[in-house]
């Protein structure tokens, strides 16, 4: 996989961005061009709220190459605090202690690292808020 | 606009074809159509392939698949929708012999996926999704459907049984059908207590790895019927796409591209949902088999899992769905399985599905997704003229 393809994403991973269309207020995970609520192409990217609840998790037994070495990881459908659904991996947590409905925040961690360069490659995962 | 018919079909039985590569399983699966209807009578190839370039290292499969062939005279191309690139190869095929272009056409696809490691496979397939949201999380396709299925509980208050149920009838219906990869019974309590591969689905509830070629004839009706050929009508088509971020939707339970797809091809071939007398639709997780059913709009929303465990879409039933055993028992060699339902689709109405024969058949249906509703093609077929 072309390692430029990471470095173009990085900031949207760094800072866990989202888009937002400044037209009709319509909120994306993923970069877009043009609105599907409005067809404005007045997107913007914002930072997304970095508390939210696990509305529903399942767990990746068969991850790609790249992930491998955390599986059985938990990936989760977490609504954030604006209502935004988004979908992470979750970390900090075994997968027989995760459950639905969990509240979590946003946190920066190793994503995955390229074997014959070494590269790594940052994002944001989740993990459980512990009060 | 030129009526299209369907005038014949080929299959190969859907397996881990180990002794087999990617051009033994295009020659195979198209060969016998040829040499039947004379290298001279076909005009263009439109071939469906989902991985090719990453399970096989081979590109240009239009040219790949002619020259294997030996079809030296046509126009040929490789279609690739991910896992709709059959059907959509088809639909190419359609548009075509009604634009005038060609009088016939040989349609299909062909995926070799078993020269990838399981794990390599599962990464090919996700690729279909928004490969920066794979990277961003380690998600793969199961992990969405295994969130859809909870989702689809809490929702409607069903049962995980009734979801797994659609796979119990697959595999039942698949008993007795001569191409179908598993070919034996399961139970519901084996299903559920099967190793998990994405919790809550366990083995029974995705779809495996999978070899398989499947090929069509089309062909004006006036070219059929000059020549006195048997023939199968295409009464309908249609596509449509959806975002390819399952997240980025407005509801995650709603399959858009099917539901569009699906009145395209109703409003063309002027019937209702109702009228269809068979269904093979692309279930290639147990919950989203159960959500296409109400994309299709042949149940209601959350009424599709109950129907399918009370036996509504039973063989016996007046409803009967992936009568050859669907994507979870026949097989789902992805580029291929399209033409595959297509294929099953006409042996009902042709009836000449053997033990599986649905009686009373006058409209089939089929419906094929790529990426999880991305993309969707829906066909209508009818019986044609079938005393020729």
């Amino acid at each position: 996989m072309p390692e430029i393809t990471d470095w173009r994403t990085r900031i949207d991973r760094y800072r866990f961005r989202g888009y937002k269309c400044l037209s009709c207020g319509k909120v994306y995970f993923i970069k877009r061009y043009i609105c599907s609520n409005c067809g404005s192409t007045d997107i913007k990217p914002f930072d997304l709220p970095r508390r939210g609840k696990v509305i529903a998790y399942s767990i990746v037994r068969q991850a790609p190459d790249i992930f491998k070495k955390y599986e059985p990881y938990p990936i989760a459908l977490i609504k954030l605090e604006n209502g935004k659904l988004v979908l992470s991996q979750i970390t900090d947590v075994m997968v027989d202690e995760m459950k639905d409905g969990i509240e979590v925040e946003a946190t920066f961690r190793i994503l995955y690292e390229y074997g014959r360069s070494g590269h790594i490659v940052y994002g944001t995962k989740f993990k459980p808020i512990i009060d | 606009m030129t009526d299209v018919v369907i005038i014949d079909y080929n299959v190969i039985k859907v397996g881990e074809h180990w002794d087999k590569s990617l051009s033994d399983l295009i020659f195979e699966a198209s060969y016998p159509l040829i040499k039947k209807y004379g290298n001279d009578e076909i005009k263009a190839l439109y071939i469906g392939n989902m991985l090719s370039e990453f399970a096989n290292i081979q590109s240009n499969l239009g040219a790949y698949a002619a020259d294997i062939l030996g079809l030296f005279d046509i126009d040929a191309f490789h279609v690739n929708c991910a896992e709709a690139s059959s059907s959509a190869a088809i639909y190419q095929a359609i548009l075509a012999i009604k634009s005038g272009r060609y009088d016939v056409v040989l349609a299909g696809g062909v995926e070799k996926m078993t020269d990838l490691l399981y794990r390599k496979a599962i990464e090919g397939l996700s690729l279909a999704l928004n490969a920066d949201l794979v990277r961003m999380t380690g998600l793969n396709l199961a992990s969405i459907a295994g969130i859809m299925t909870k989702e689809y509980i809490k929702r409607y208050n069903v049962t995980k049984e009734m979801i797994t149920s659609i796979s119990v009838q697959d595999h039942k219906n698949a008993v007795n059908s001569p191409h179908a990869q598993y070919k034996y019974e399961i139970t519901i309590d084996q299903a559920i207590n099967a190793p998990p591969i994405a919790d809550p689905l366990t083995i029974y509830d995705v779809t495996s790895i999978s070899d398989g070629g499947a090929f069509l004839i089309l062909a004006s009706r006036e070219y059929a019927e000059e020549r006195n050929l048997p023939y199968i009508e295409v009464l309908g088509v249609g596509m449509a796409i959806n975002t390819l971020s399952v997240v980025d939707r407005n509801d995650i339970l709603e399959f858009k591209a099917t539901t569009k797809a699906c009145e395209k091809a109703l409003s063309e071939a002027s019937i209702n949902i109702s009228d269809i007398d068979v269904y093979e639709i692309n279930d290639d997780f147990s919950i989203t088999g159960i959500l296409s059913l109400e994309a299709l709009g042949v149940f209601g929303k959350g009424e599709a899992a109950k129907n399918v465990y009370e036996g509504k879409t039973a063989l016996t039933s007046n409803k009967p769905v992936n009568t050859f055993g669907g994507l979870k028992a026949r097989g789902h060699p992805v580029g291929a399985t399209g033409a595959y339902q297509t294929a099953e689709v006409c042996m009902q109405l042709m009836n000449k599905a053997g033990s599986n024969q649905v009686s009373n058949v006058k409209y089939g249906l089929i419906q094929n997704y790529g990426g999880l509703d991305s993309v969707a093609v829906v066909m209508i077929l009818g019986k044609g003229d079938l005393n020729a």
